[in-house]
């Protein structure tokens, strides 16, 4: 009974910790930001390549490192902590969960490769829509007279589709959501970058008119595609949530320790000190699940779908709340543009809303607890094997 | 990362959950089912089956009465004990097998644990605890009750009050203040005394509660007098004793809780379906919401028990489990209430059973009887073993590191 990270586990998130310290802090980040320059190409390499992050998750027999996705999530809680902006969590997240769900042998043996080397960005269009059935997609796919496909349609809100080099694309077909490969300079296809609110995220909107694309996988693969990026990115985006929260709560302790005001420190007073405390509650609760939830989804323990959700909301909250509190604490200076502090509630903000709102995932899950309820009194033993209860 | 548990436990598991079965009826819900004389009857012979089969004191050391095992049993034990909604002992062994003795293991001296340890066992001494006074609650260390040395006795006066089951004990350790030197810090000059219940100078009253039972007492010390001898861990040494007495979290409520609040969560969906409101939107959201809360203890308490497993003192973590439990738990009834509407007013039915403390037992009937019940005891959950704000205070100082206000 051993619920904690290995020793290795540890290494690992200690390694990546004195990294991004070193080459992506927050400070850094702010000048980049200031300046416009987008992520430093040098240090993705640096990720990709030295500390060979970007394949982490990927199986050895695509190119990866073969290991399981919490250490995905640990990586992502450390990336979390620095709010790095580089394409991360598209590419090596995203695209490659993506990928991997296809069954598409071919598709894996070509893009895996490079997609965990980080020579090719990928993203997925539509990925973070709380709706991502065949209705919902606002991308259509059609054969070509020559027997290939086409899409057509729009999407927005694509995170780092404006650098992405490879683009899956879950478009509904004949019948049913079908999932197509597409060239990130693919004719036909025009990107904006829209002013996205998280600075660290960029976001594009795109427009398909008739852009060829390359089949995933048979009919209906889109529908298993975006159900698996959407359990996923999920558990994937509350570990990044997780390590900027732990952030914020160590910004705002550290500050109310050194600002003093009537004579002695800020958090020397409860309205201060008591808030720090609420905020560390959920924190570390939302952590646990976090915890849990990654490695539940590294070995297929449980009902992912319902963990996913109960973990996404929870997780969101308690960042939110970090976030919003940090601000709070840090008075005045939290509201500046200098202050990191703002930095972390867009993040905090795009998160909550990317992969469905607390709100829509507690009626998710309501609903399932109500299906569950419908097949009798007191349907336990259902509902603690989707979250997987020891006996 | 590992949840299962080590292949040599696997047997201890089942002959525990083999034991505990053919120990019990056939038909056998929980403790919540039975009926208050039920409930007493039960008790009083589980305590009998727990003792003789060695699962009442599962790591006291076996010279003591205990059966000399480790944390890991004590956990099986308790998670074997949850399963089938039974107690772990009887209403008073709260304060004596989980507090008093293991105070007296670490603070004790020999001849004191050769005595009192299997006294605790058999029930020759059955104990409450004598700490909070009415003008000492969260301030502890305030407490005016003294006690003066007089030859080879102690005599005691004053008032402890919240003294639970104050009624069913014969013995009470009780916290006084017995020197009192203005050059040392207000935590000195305190000792923890043993005090027979059974003398004319002590008299105990019972305290009804909002819910209307009367499990709370007073205790009045009008020169009741004790052997010099009955000092635990010497005179003045009382407050550090007490904290550790205090401390005596098992790390198994971490595991175990969780479960019993999942059952809650269950009979809620139940209450739910069969009110008719499991079709209304906000009340699934609620739903989901409890079911995330139990999720959030469980995970919490997998790292409690992964880090009291190793030994480790969960001391301080505890008081996050505490506020987070209790002010679910408050969340948890206010939504039952809101799922009953009008019936919530005038409920039908007997409250909860058994110990019920903090969490319902398994078994309990699934009645607005029960709900209502449980929402009263919920509002004392966020102020008793600590309130919400001294929690607050201990996480904020000794977690986040945050400095202590001028007293």
């Amino acid at each position: 009974m051993y619920f904690d990270l290995s020793e290795d586990q540890q290494e690992l998130r200690s390694t990546v910790r004195a990294f991004l310290e070193g080459t992506a802090s927050l400070a850094l980040l702010m000048r980049r930001l200031d300046s416009a320059d987008g992520y430093d190409e040098v240090v993705w390499n640096r990720i990709a390549t030295e500390l060979e992050l970007t394949g982490l998750a990927v199986p050895e027999e695509y190119g990866g490192s073969g290991f399981s996705l919490l250490e995905t999530c640990i990586v992502l809680g450390e990336m979390g902590r620095v709010l790095y902006d580089g394409p991360f969590f598209a590419s090596s997240v995203l695209a490659t969960t993506a990928l991997l769900a296809s069954d598409d042998e071919d598709a894996k043996r070509e893009y895996l490769p490079q997609l965990a080397r980080g020579t090719l960005l990928g993203t997925v269009v539509g990925a973070g829509a709380e709706r991502t059935g065949a209705e919902s997609v606002a991308v259509k796919a059609s054969r070509t007279t020559a027997g290939g496909w086409v899409l057509d349609g729009r999407a927005s809100h694509v995170i780092d589709g404006d650098r992405a080099g490879v683009l899956i694309v879950p478009a509904a077909g004949d019948d049913g959501l079908d999932c197509f490969v597409v060239d990130g300079d693919a004719d036909g296809l025009s990107k904006a970058s829209l002013p996205a609110m998280d600075l660290t995220r960029p976001l594009a909107e795109m427009v398909f008119a008739e852009v060829p694309a390359r089949r995933l996988g048979g009919a209906g693969c889109g529908e298993v595609v975006a159900g698996r990026v959407a359990e996923i990115g999920s558990v994937c985006l509350a570990a990044e949530q997780m390590g900027a929260a732990e952030v914020c709560v160590e910004m705002a302790v550290e500050y109310a320790k050194q600002r003093h005001q009537f004579g002695r420190p800020i958090g020397s007073f409860q309205a201060i000190k008591h808030r720090c405390a609420s905020v560390h509650v959920a924190v570390e609760a939302a952590k646990s699940s976090a915890l849990y939830a990654g490695w539940a989804a590294s070995g297929g323990v449980g009902d992912i779908a319902v963990i996913a959700g109960t973990t996404k909301a929870c997780c969101s909250e308690a960042f939110y709340l970090a976030a919003t509190s940090a601000i709070q604490v840090h008075g005045g200076i939290g509201f500046t543009w200098e202050h990191p502090a703002h930095l972390l509630l867009r993040r905090a903000v795009s998160s909550r809303e990317f992969f469905g709102s607390p709100a829509f995932h507690r009626q998710r899950v309501g609903a399932w607890i109500a299906e569950v309820s419908a097949a009798g009194p007191g349907r336990a033993d259902r509902r603690l094997e989707a979250s997987a209860w020891s006996p | 990362m590992d949840l299962t548990y080590p292949p040599e436990s696997v047997a201890f598991r089942a002959r525990v959950r083999e034991l505990l079965q053919d120990n019990l009826p056939a038909d056998w819900e929980g403790m919540g089912a039975l009926t208050p004389e039920q409930a007493d009857e039960f008790i009083a012979r589980w305590r009998t089956v727990l003792h003789e089969h060695d699962l009442l004191a599962v790591n006291w050391p076996r010279e003591y009465g205990g059966a000399g095992l480790t944390e890991l049993e004590q956990l099986i034990v308790a998670e074997e004990c949850t399963r089938l909604g039974v107690p772990q002992g009887g209403l008073n062994d709260n304060f004596s097998v989980q507090m008093l003795g293991p105070t007296l293991l670490v603070w004790g001296t020999e001849q004191q644990k050769r005595h009192y340890l299997p006294r605790i066992l058999s029930r020759e001494d059955v104990w409450c605890q004598g700490f909070s006074e009415p003008d000492a609650g969260s301030d502890l260390a305030s407490i005016r009750t003294r006690a003066r040395l007089d030859g080879d006795h102690w005599i005691i006066n004053g008032q402890k009050t919240w003294t639970s089951y104050g009624h069913l004990a014969n013995s009470a350790f009780v916290l006084c203040r017995t020197s009192s030197n203005p050059e040392e810090s207000r935590y000195s000059g305190m000792s923890l005394l043993l005090c027979p219940l059974d003398q004319d100078g002590v008299e105990v009253r019972p305290l009804k509660m909002m819910t209307g039972d009367a499990e709370f007492t007073e205790v009045f010390f009008t020169d009741a007098v004790c052997p010099a001898e009955n000092v635990v861990g010497g005179p003045g040494l009382g407050w550090k004793v007490a904290m550790t007495l205090l401390s005596f979290e098992r790390g198994e409520t971490a595991a175990t809780l969780p479960a019993k609040f999942a059952k809650d969560v269950e009979r809620l969906i139940d209450l739910a379906r069969t009110s008719g409101r499991l079709d209304d939107p906000s009340i699934r959201e609620r739903l989901a919401f409890a079911h995330e809360g139990v999720e959030q203890m469980r995970h919490l308490g997998l790292r409690a028990v992964t880090r009291w497993l190793a030994g480790e003192d969960i001391g301080v973590e505890s008081s996050i489990h505490k506020l987070f439990w209790s002010e679910w738990l408050q969340s948890t009834t206010e939504l039952a209430v809101d799922i009953l509407g009008l019936e919530a007013t005038a409920p039908i039915g007997h409250g909860l059973q058994g110990i019920a403390f903090p969490a319902a037992e398994a078994g309990t009937p699934n009645t607005s009887g029960t709900w209502a019940d449980y929402f009263f005891r919920a509002r004392a959950a966020t102020i008793y073993a600590g309130s919400s704000e001294i929690q607050r205070n201990i996480i904020s100082e000794r977690i986040l590191g945050l400095p202590k206000e001028p007293r």
